[in-house]
Parts: C-alpha cells; structure tokens; sequence
C-alpha cells in the first residue's frame, strides 16, 4: 500500500515536471511569433441633414425663414446653416456647398458654377465658386459623433426675385441645394429646404423740392427733370398728387396759381405738350423703362437701378401773381 | 396669411414722399393808367376837371378836391403799395416850375404846389388810400386835398396844371403818369364898405381921408372902377341945388381933397387898388398867409351955398381883371 502510494506521488511529480517544460517550451514558442488583425471599414456617403435660412451669427437652433424679406436699397447678408451627417463621424465630412435659386430656372444645375450667378435668381459657392455671393461655408459645430452644423454666408441683392403671392414668380419658390464632401466622395446637388421671398416696393422721387426759380407773369417753363429710381425687386410706379389746389402766393393781395398750372409727362416737351395738369388727386408719373410701359419693370441689370425721368413745367399766369408760389405734392409708390 | 404679411409689409415699404414745387414770380412795375382831378366827394367816374371844364371854385375859401388814381399791376392789385401825386402848376414864364419844384419833401404853396410826391404829410394832399379795387389787377386810389382860392390860373400859356402821380409796388418798383387839368381865372374883389358917409359938414366945407379897403380874392390880377350912378348928388333939402358928383374926389394916397387925384364921375374911372406903389392895380395873391389890399381915400367939396339937407348918390363899384 505504501508502494503504490510512493509510486503515485512519483508519477504525479515528474507529470507536473513534464506539463512544465511544455509551458516553458509553450512560452518560448509564442514570443518568438507575430501576427497581424486588420480591418477595412467601408465608407458611406455624407447625407444632408437640413439647411435653413437664418439671420446672421445666430446660434444653429435659430428659426428658419421661411419668408426673406430683403432690404430696399442694400445687399442684406443672411447664412445659410447646413446639417450633414456622416457615419463614418462628422470629422470626414471636408466641404459644404450651397447653392440659392429661384425654382423655375431648371434645377439646382442651373445655379451651380462661376457662369451661373444672378443677383435676381441665383447665388452659389459650388464647385469653388467665389465670386456667386455665397462666402465658402465654413465648419460651425459638432452635433454629436457623426453630424456637424456648417455654415455659409450668403449676400443677397436688394433686387432678388420675389416669389411671394403677388410677385409675378408666384408659383416659384427660392431653393436652397447642397453638395457635402466627406474625404472619398461628395454627393450631387441635395435639395435642402425652400423659402419665399417677399415683394419689396421702393421708389425714389428724385427732388424734394422743384424750383422755377425766376419767372416772369405769363411765361412758361418746361424740362425741369426729375429722376425716379425703383429699388426692391417690384415693378412700380409713383403717383403725384397735390396737397392744395393752388400753390400759394405771398406776395401781398396776391391771388394763388392753380395747381393745373403745373403740368408734368414723361417726354421732354415743351409746356404744352406735357401730357398731365397737376391735380389734387393722384395721377400716375408715368417712370417707366421703356415708352408706354407706364411704370418701371424690377431690375435685372446686375450693376444699375432702373430709372426714368419725368418733366416738369409750369405756366405762370399773365397777371395777378406776386411773390413766391408753393406748393406741396405727395408722392407714392405703387406697385404695379 | 401670406398674403396678409406681404400686405402688411408692402404698407410698410410704400414710400410716401413730399415734394414741394416753388416758383418765384418776376415782378412787374405798376402802371397808372388813370390820373385825374375831381370835385370832392365824386366816384371814380367822376367828370375831371380838364379843359373847359376847369376848376373854378370859391372866390375866398378853400376848394375840396380829389385825385384819383388808377393804378394797375400784373402780380394783381395787392401788389401795389402807395400812391403819391404831386399837383403843380407847369410853368415857363414867368418862372420854370416843373416837378421838381414840387416833389421831393416840397412844402404846400398855395399858388402852384401841393404835394405828398416824397411821402410829406405837410404838402397840401393827404396820403392816397385806395378807393376800391377794379378786377384783379387794378385798384383806385384816391387823395384829397383843399385848393386854395388864389392857386395860380392857367394864365401863362403854355401853362397848365399838371397831376403827376407815382405808384409802388412792394418791391418798390414805381410807375408814374400825369395828366393835366385847368384852373380857371376867378376875378374877385372886395370894395370894403358899402357906404360912406362923410357925416355932417358945413357949406363950402372940404373933407379927406375917407379910406376905404379893397381886397383882392381870387386869383386874378385887378382892380376896381367907380363909376356914380348920377351925375349929381341928391340933396333932399327943401328947394335945395344938388351936389355935382365931381365935388367928391378919391385917390390912392390919403391926401388932402385939393390933392387927390381924380374927380368922381359917371364914366368908369380905376380905383387903382395896386399892391405896390404905381402899379396901378393888384396881383393876384401870393401870400399864404393873408389876401392882397389896399386903400383908397375919398373926400368932398360942399359947395358954398344953394344945397341943404342930406345929399347922396349911389355909385356902381366893379372890379376888373388886369
């Protein structure tokens, strides 16, 4: 019994020595191994989140406009905030590009590129564009692991098209595509989101104040030019309409001239010819771009405001009159 | 609701503007297209004293007058500022007398200037005030003034009394125009008693001295003829001669009878009234002050007998123009 046991307490032992040498012979083989794990992770394309018109330097949380409305007489810069998401994390995306356009000119592909800028209908920065009114949109924030906000600064023309209700692009609406780049691919012109923009009536009478100067009694005068420029992005036209119906004379006992004295057309002619008498209710003036458009058709020129004279002439009374003669006109704008 | 926002915004966006148009007015001098001279308290189509039609007015008081003027200007009759008028007599003989002896700040002469010309309040014409207005340019204006009774006649040829008037408008631009109207000769004298008595005197009795003032109105040169009415002086003494009226005597210096110079009688003889020492008559006034006049003297001779009770005789005293 006593045999047995010391032969198994022998066995025991010189197993555990042999598992030994293996670990030791085990150990000795992995250390002098390598071996290599890759993995390639497949790229996805970045997608558009959303793109919104927002006042400038707001927050990404600003509301979105939906209805612009420009200024008169000056560009307003507005940005325009575009969310991509990339699932490879917003870190690849590398490049955002927006384009603004008005609907009916034929897709986003008509308002994309250096040849395709119009202060009326088109605005870009896409494929590098530099010079369509749209600042290269820059990296505003992170939302998350795989969004992020980019933002890009728009110049928008006082003479933009209007698409509102009473605009004649009624039926249109501004339009406001991307195109996101991450580090393998960009994707194709995105339609983000689309807004109005509002009709903007504004005129300007050229002169407050038309002074005949000198005159003596009985004579007439004419071509006294007033200039009406159109600003906004209406088709408009003024109205002039006297305050009294006479100018007021200070001379002492002086009777008044009527207002009808006053005669006003569109053509340069002599007093007589001018094809209006000034009344004491409101008559068209008439600016207009071209002879019988009766009013002044929104600009379109990229570098000039429509404009037109209107003249004026008086005819002074044979007698009866002394002094110095006013009176005072309102001028309206009206839309046309 | 788009619809109502552009609305709204296109309310906003409509520019109101004002413009006042202006004119000066050329100023145009008035004109005076009518200047005449009236008898006081007429309307402007008053008859005016012009040829035949002169004035004569009163031997010895003043004569009221208006001048009326009627004055148009283009710029309307509200325009016209003043009225002035300068009434003078246009002489060349004897002396030049034109406006400009009786325009600027001239003092009133009776003779031949009475003036507000220069805006003088002492000139014999009180300041024009218009009268009413005639349509819309033209207005009338009118000034008074009170002519005296010895203003000079229109005796000089080629005298004439010229109105020559002066408009302003208020810019001070001026028109003027004259007119010419006629002051008739009024002979007026005054023989300053209508009897002398040479009182109670004694036969053959001789009496002087007896003085008698005459005085020249109007504005004629004259003097005055006596001429009796008889031949005699009628006593009423009972069977009494009568006293031929040649005893009674009258000259121009206070003498004795024997002394003075010309006999009564029934022709037509000079009182010789004169204003200065053998001028043998009396010009016309030019004094402003008081009226020519001078004095004769009468005496009598009673003769030495035959004659008793009161004698008289009436005599016809004229006065005549020189």
């Amino acid at each position: 019994m006593k045999k047995n046991s010391e032969f198994l307490s022998w066995f025991v032992g010189a197993l555990l020595i042999v598992i030994a040498v293996l670990i030791i012979i085990a150990l000795a083989v992995v250390k002098s191994q390598t071996e290599t794990t890759s993995v390639s992770v497949s790229q996805q394309a970045p997608t558009l989140a959303s793109v919104k018109l927002c006042d400038t330097g707001l927050a990404t949380s600003c509301p979105q406009i939906s209805d612009y409305l420009g200024n008169a007489n000056a560009p307003k810069a507005m940005d325009v905030l575009v969310k991509v998401t990339d699932p490879n994390g917003y870190g690849d995306i590398s490049k955002v590009e927006t384009t603004l356009y008005r609907s009916g000119i034929g897709g986003p592909a008509a308002c994309a590129g250096s040849n395709n800028v119009d202060g009326n209908y088109c605005y870009n920065n896409v494929y590098n564009q530099t010079l369509g009114g749209v600042d290269a949109c820059v990296f505003d924030s992170a939302e998350g692991i795989t969004s992020a906000w980019w933002r890009c600064r728009v110049t928008l023309q006082s003479w933009m098209d209007a698409t509102d209700p009473l605009s004649k692009y009624s039926s249109q609406t501004w339009n406001i595509d991307a195109v996101i780049y991450d580090t393998a691919t960009s994707t194709s012109l995105i339609t983000g989101s689309t807004f109005e923009n509002t009709s903007v009536l504004s005129m300007n009478f050229g002169s407050s104040t038309i002074s005949y100067g000198q005159m003596s009694l009985g004579a007439t005068q004419a071509g006294v030019a007033v200039l009406g420029t159109l600003y906004g992005n209406s088709d408009a036209d003024m109205t002039i309409q006297s305050n009294s119906a006479v100018m007021s004379c200070n001379g002492p006992g002086s009777a008044n001239i009527p207002v009808l004295n006053q005669r006003f057309g569109t053509d340069n002619n002599t007093y007589e010819l001018l094809a209006s008498a000034l009344s004491t209710s409101a008559q068209d003036l008439d600016f207009e771009n071209n002879p019988n458009d009766n009013k002044l058709i929104a600009r379109t020129s990229e570098t000039t405001n429509p404009a037109d004279s209107v003249y004026f002439g008086i005819q002074i009374p044979s007698t009866g009159v002394s002094g110095t003669c006013s009176v005072t006109a309102t001028i309206l704008t009206v839309a046309q | 609701m788009l619809i109502g926002l552009f609305v709204i915004i296109a309310l906003v966006l409509t520019r109101s503007q004002t413009e006042t148009t202006s004119v000066q007015i050329t100023q145009v001098s008035p004109t005076i297209d009518v200047i005449k001279l009236c008898p006081s308290g007429g309307a402007t189509s008053c008859n005016p004293y012009t040829g035949l039609n002169g004035v004569t007015g009163s031997a010895n008081t003043q004569t009221p007058v208006d001048v009326f003027m009627k004055i148009s200007d283009l710029n309307g009759n509200g325009d016209i500022a003043e009225a002035r008028v300068a009434m003078f007599h246009h002489t060349v003989i004897p002396n030049t007398k034109t406006l400009v002896d009786c325009d600027t700040a001239a003092e009133k002469d009776g003779n031949y200037c009475y003036s507000n010309y220069d805006g003088q309040t002492t000139g014999g014409i009180s300041a024009c005030t218009l009268d009413f207005t005639e349509g819309a340019t033209s207005a009338w204006y009118k000034c008074s003034a009170l002519l005296e009774y010895w203003m000079d006649s229109n005796d000089y040829p080629p005298s004439y009394w010229e109105l020559s008037g002066i408009a302003y408008d208020s810019t001070a631009l001026t028109g003027t125009a004259t007119s010419s109207f006629t002051k008739n000769i009024v002979l007026s004298m005054n023989f300053g008693s209508s009897t002398i008595s040479y009182g109670q005197m004694s036969l053959g009795a001789t009496q002087a001295g007896i003085s008698v003032l005459g005085t020249l109105y109007g504005n004629s040169d004259a003097d005055m003829t006596i001429q009796a009415s008889s031949a005699v002086m009628t006593c009423d003494g009972p069977g009494s001669a009568n006293i031929p009226v040649s005893n009674q005597r009258f000259g121009t210096n206070d003498n004795i009878y024997e002394l003075l110079t010309t006999s009564f009688s029934t022709t037509n003889q000079d009182l010789n009234f004169e204003t200065s020492t053998g001028l043998g008559w009396m010009q016309h006034r030019t004094n402003e002050n008081s009226a020519p006049t001078d004095s004769a003297y009468f005496g009598i001779q009673i003769p030495n007998s035959g004659v008793s009770g009161t004698c008289s005789v009436a005599a016809i005293v004229t006065a005549i123009a020189q």
